[in-house]
């Protein structure tokens, strides 16, 4: 379990936005191998949610688990990355225009469906874009160290959307 | 007066072209996705205690520059991570066919 309790934000002392939230309270996995315990999505760039736990392709064989509250336990190689990345929720149509921007994805709504994610670039940086199943978010995931760059570049993109 | 920019590396003259690359795994993507590894054709000699300096002169270094179709090697650094083999056509830029390797 990432204890959270010591865990600082990379965003202290900026003053985030309400359209761009950081979502603090995530635990990530990458597990390497199947899952017994969840049913991972076999086609690529596609996301399964089991009990509030999502499980992300990334690469063949590879998965990110995703999850708030408490962590699952599994028996499959992992390693624990809750610390090592940013994440960014934006309102699902509002990332679309801001990704576009600056990054090559076919964010198109009959291309990219709410279950899909997908890795790529912005700004120079690896990004992996998660369009959560309600249809509504979008999870933007960066490395922490990133986390401040590209949470101004993502504010800074959002200054030119429509009201 | 402004100075035009001459052609950037990996366009065709007057029509600068990006590459849309096929990924076995994730469709097409982009080309800055990619990041561009070489020959696909050249192999490391295969009993390294035999062979000669002309040997690994020609695994290292030696190249041929074909104008026409050429196997390349691109990794998915951006996405999957994956190795995939490409055949691109450099006159052209037209890919062929890839295969995860």
């Amino acid at each position: 379990m990432p204890d959270t309790s010591q865990r600082r934000s990379a965003l202290a002392g900026t003053a985030a936005g309400d359209l761009i939230q950081e979502r603090a309270d995530l635990w990530i996995k990458r597990v390497y191998g199947d899952v017994a315990e969840i049913e991972p999505p076999r086609q690529p760039n596609r996301a399964t949610a089991n009990n509030g736990v999502h499980a992300l392709w990334v690469a063949p064989g590879e998965w990110l688990l995703v999850g708030e509250g408490e962590e699952i336990q599994i028996e499959a190689a992992s390693s624990d990355l809750s610390h090592g990345r940013t994440v960014f929720r934006i309102p699902a149509n509002a990332a679309r225009q801001i990704l576009a921007k600056g990054c090559p994805l076919d964010l198109r709504e009959t291309e990219f469906r709410p279950g899909h994610c997908a890795q790529s670039v912005l700004a120079a940086v690896t990004i992996l874009v998660h369009y959560l199943d309600d249809g509504e978010y979008m999870d933007i995931h960066v490395a922490r160290s990133y986390g401040r760059f590209i949470h101004d570049w993502l504010k800074d993109a959002a200054l030119t959307l429509p009201e | 007066m402004k100075k035009v920019p001459g052609p950037i590396h990996g366009s065709t003259e007057g029509n600068n072209v990006m590459l849309l690359i096929p990924c076995p795994h994730c469709g097409l993507r982009d080309q800055t996705e990619f990041s561009y590894c070489g020959d696909a054709t050249v192999t490391r000699p295969a009993t390294p205690e035999d062979a000669d300096d002309a040997a690994w002169i020609e695994y290292l270094y030696m190249r041929d520059n074909p104008k026409g179709p050429h196997d390349e090697l691109w990794q998915h650094v951006h996405g999957c991570r994956q190795l995939l083999r490409v055949g691109r056509d450099v006159t052209n830029h037209e890919i062929k066919a890839e295969d995860p390797s």
